[in-house]
């Protein structure tokens, strides 16, 4: 079968019926807009991740009396552990100017008199895993010259348990959308399937086959898809543009310069990912139905 | 080419459209059934196209067992026949080339070829200047053209018209049946349903009488009247 009628077959339906493609079209793109939101999400909340999990080290207080061969052997000690990234060595007078950057701890500590911080080991693990910091921090426990262990991991812990339920929240109602929206082509299809029977009855008294006549109805499917998807990129786009000229005009701040230095990339990525998932919904949806209603 | 082997056809109201049928058709034949409306001609027609099944009885088409064909065979069965069919079956939302090109498409063939091929078969049926036009611009008689280029544009060994002349004056009539003798001339069987006497006298060809679902008479054209 000739690609060139399928195709001029597929745009027949396209513009018989311009209502239900109306519909079917922005049911598409709707859906596709959500999906591009939760592309959107998802990098920002994984960013988001990345930088909290960043943050949360492991700060090894060492005794007040630790003399400086004891120190680094124990540097040595922690850098050789196979699960280090990186250990910082903190010394008191870095712990002080690190703490004096905040204007009323500076009169606090000028009240004391003397430095009261100790130095520390700072350290990076490769693993987070609870199970895997407390046992590490088990093990730096019975090193000589460790006063104390500190992990800032609860608080942080508990904000990517978070951010980890937005994301399924939105992925929840994602695929609630987009699977309306396959029921909605689906239906549609139904509807022009319909429509035509007289002439899809014609078609197969003069010998067509079933792949004959569904295949224009793939294809329109695969159309609306695209047509939807590079519609919901420009509107995601046009969004994005009033989001940051308001926020430039009304508050001073250029949406830009937050973003990832990648997201241009990204944001071209994410477009073509919704067109790609616009053809594909729109594909099954016109499959499953059209296969539905021609095994009678 | 077709063997009716005591058929019967009853429809779902329990009405007997056709009693205990047989008959048999010989490749490169024209034959002729008649009879009043309602005398099962058309469903005669139908089961020859697989498109009704029978109730009781053996249809066999290309030496196929109708009855046994399965769906995927359809299509391809189906391919070696042109049908003329009573109420037309255009598609009115495309030209009259567009028409005759659907059944080269569903065939498979492509490009130049189609244009040559509904060319030629516009020019058997005299319709070459009407070619870019919609069917609902044209008369019956250039509508039942259209529907007769479109059922032999592809050369099928087997040609089906039921009510070929419907509903055309008998000098337009004649000219259809002029048209399918030159088909069977070509080798092409045809099997041409009319109520219309005429036309079977004029023909001279082999004959079925049938009413009421019952064939009356099977009268070959060398037997005479
Ligand atoms: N789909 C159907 N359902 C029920 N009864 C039918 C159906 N098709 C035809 N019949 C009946 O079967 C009988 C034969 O019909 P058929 O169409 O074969 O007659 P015909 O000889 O072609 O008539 P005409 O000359 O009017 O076309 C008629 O009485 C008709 O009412
Ligand atoms: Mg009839």
């Amino acid at each position: 079968m000739a690609i060139k009628f399928l195709f001029e077959e597929a745009f027949r339906s396209l513009f018989r019926s311009k209502r239900l493609n109306m519909i079917s079209l922005g049911a598409m793109s709707m859906s596709l807009m959500a999906l591009g939101l939760v592309l959107v999400l998802n990098v920002g909340i994984m960013e988001l991740a990345d930088f909290v999990e960043d943050k949360i080290e492991i700060v090894l207080f060492l005794t007040e009396d630790a003399k400086t061969d004891e120190i680094s052997m124990l540097v040595t000690k922690i850098q050789d552990h196979p699960q280090v990234i990186a250990v910082y060595y903190i010394s008191k007078q870095e712990a002080l100017e690190e703490f004096s950057q905040d204007a009323a701890l500076q009169d606090l500590i000028k009240v004391l008199g003397n430095n009261p911080l100790p130095s520390s080991l700072r350290i990076q693990l490769m693993e987070k895993t609870p199970e895997n910091v407390k046992r590490f921090i088990s093990w730096l426990k019975n090193l000589p010259g460790v006063s104390e262990v500190t992990y800032g991991g609860g608080d942080a812990d508990r904000l990517l348990k978070a951010l980890q339920f937005v994301r399924l929240a939105v992925l929840i109602l994602t695929a609630s959308l987009v699977l309306a929206a396959m029921v909605i082509i689906a239906n549609i299809i139904s509807l022009m399937v319909y429509a035509r029977e007289a002439e899809i009855d014609i078609m197969r008294m003069i010998g067509a086959t079933n792949g004959f006549i569904r295949g224009p109805f793939l294809i329109w499917g695969v159309i609306q898809g695209a047509v939807g998807g590079i519609l919901a990129t420009v509107l995601l786009y046009v969004i994005w543009y009033l989001l940051r000229y308001y926020s430039m005009h009304e508050l001073g701040i250029d949406l830009n310069a937050l973003l990832p230095p990648a997201s241009r990339d990204q944001a071209l990525t994410g477009a073509g990912l919704i067109i790609l998932a616009g053809c594909f919904f729109g594909f099954v949806g016109s499959l499953v139905s059209v296969g539905r209603q021609l095994n009678e | 080419m077709i063997q009716f082997h005591h058929v019967f056809m009853t429809y779902q109201n329990e009405y007997k459209a056709l009693r205990d049928v047989s008959l048999e058709i010989d490749r490169g034949e024209f034959i002729m059934v008649t009879g009043p409306s309602g005398a099962g001609k058309s469903t005669l027609i139908r089961l020859v196209t697989r498109e009704i099944l029978p109730t009781k009885g053996q249809v066999i088409v290309f030496d196929q067992n109708v009855a046994k064909l399965k769906a995927v065979q359809l299509p391809y069965f189906r391919r070696k026949m042109g049908v003329v069919f009573q109420n037309f079956r255009l598609l009115y939302d495309r030209t009259v080339a567009e028409n005759v090109a659907l059944t080269l498409h569903i065939l498979g063939t492509t490009g130049r070829t189609i244009t040559r091929e509904v060319n030629q078969a516009l020019d058997r049926v005299g319709l070459t200047r009407k070619k870019n036009v919609k069917p609902w611009h044209l008369s019956g008689g250039e509508m039942q053209r259209v529907v007769l280029a479109r059922a032999i544009v592809h050369d099928p060994p087997l040609l089906l018209a039921d009510e070929p002349t419907g509903n055309l004056d008998f000098a337009t009539g004649w000219e259809m049946m002029q048209l399918l003798k030159q088909v069977t001339e070509t080798g092409t069987t045809v099997f041409c349903a009319t109520h219309n006497l005429n036309f079977i006298q004029k023909m001279k060809k082999r004959t079925l009488f049938l009413d009421k679902g019952v064939i009356h008479g099977d009268r070959n054209k060398l037997h005479g009247n």
